[in-house]
């Protein structure tokens, strides 16, 4: 423990043992005064602890919350918390966790009849922006359905240039573009 | 937009053939007749401001010949001389060049026009040609090619392979 640990937990002791003695004091000056008699060294010890015994509740609840006050920081700043982690299994811990039991207990029909649903789909419907949604897909199958045309449009070029080749007896077309000086 | 499929990709820049150029033609047609309409509606509406009565026709008989020649004239001369594409075209990604590749001339784009307004069957030989050429690229020397736009990637570009 650190010399301010110590400190603490001194302080914290005198400032309890001041709560005893003051809670002696005031029983000592509520009991009615006695004569002083042979063997009064031995009654004033029972007296003390019969003070200590018949202490007010209140008196010792003060002095133990004051130990604590003064005493349970410094054991808390003491403490190593990742250190403490480290040695805890959390896997196990986890594996005796019964989710299935947990959620049985969960009312779930109330949980969602608590939530808003209106509110909640209206906030969801202004956070999308429908018009660019709409304007992207309505571009996308444009744009996929020319292509679609386009390429059908190939294929139906090359089958009608192999019909036609054929009582030709051609052997395919001279699509290929001539390289720019030698066009004819 | 990018080809997507290899057949797609590996004819890009190749001339393409009939059923293509007629379907852009098919286009083209469509869209020829659109422009007439409004032409037909705007033209009637500015007489209406004059006579009260809105006639979309065109009166005189004359003039309904020549007018059409012009529409035609004006839509494939300026597609094909500015960039050799008409809206057909650009819808099946064709696009009218030289021989070489290279662009048309506007002038040649003109005559272009012409030459398909006088004799349309013309292109129906793109489906024998060897070259998938028609009457009027044989005569003027240009072809018509696929060709998706720049993103398509190596398109237009003059090629030296044999299909």
């Amino acid at each position: 423990m650190t010399t301010e640990g110590g400190r603490l937990v001194a302080e914290a002791l005198a400032a309890a043992l001041y709560d005893v003695a003051e809670a002696l004091r005031t029983d000592a000056a509520e009991a009615p005064p006695q004569p002083a008699r042979r063997g009064d060294g031995n009654r004033v010890g029972e007296r003390a602890g019969r003070s200590l015994g018949s202490m007010s509740t209140r008196a010792m609840s003060e002095a133990a919350a004051a130990i604590a006050a003064a005493v349970v920081p410094a054991i808390v700043e003491r403490i190593d918390v990742n250190a403490l982690l480290a040695k805890v299994d959390v896997d196990a811990l986890v594996s005796r966790i019964d989710v299935n039991r947990i959620l049985d207990t969960v009312d779930v029909d109330e949980l969602v009849g608590r939530v808003d649903m209106a509110a909640l789909a209206r906030e969801a419907l202004e956070g999308i922006d429908l018009g660019e949604i709409i304007q992207d897909s309505t571009a996308s199958i444009a744009t996929d359905t020319l292509e679609a045309i386009r390429i059908q449009a190939m294929r139906a070029d090359g089958l009608l240039a192999r019909i036609v080749d054929l009582p030709l007896r051609r052997r395919g077309r001279q699509t290929a573009l001539a390289p720019r000086g030698r066009a004819r | 937009m990018r080809p997507h499929t290899p057949l797609a990709q590996g004819l890009q820049g190749h001339r393409a053939g009939l059923v293509s150029r007629l379907a852009a033609l098919a286009i083209d047609a469509v869209v020829l007749a659109l422009i007439g309409i409004l032409a037909l509606l705007i033209v009637a509406g500015v007489r209406a401001l004059f006579t009260g009565e809105l006639e979309v026709e065109i009166s005189s008989d004359a003039l309904r010949g020549p007018l059409a020649t012009l529409l035609v004239l004006a839509y494939f001369g300026y597609g094909w001389g500015l960039n050799g594409r008409t809206p057909g075209k650009v819808a099946l990604g064709l696009r009218v060049v030289r021989q070489d590749g290279s662009d048309l001339p506007g002038l040649r784009g003109l005559v272009r026009a012409a030459l398909y307004l006088v004799f349309l069957p013309g292109i129906l030989w793109s489906a024998v040609s060897r070259k998938n050429a028609s009457l009027q690229d044989l005569v003027l020397r240009t072809a018509v090619i696929y060709d998706w736009g720049p993103a398509a990637g190596g398109a237009a570009t003059p090629r030296d392979t044999t299909e």
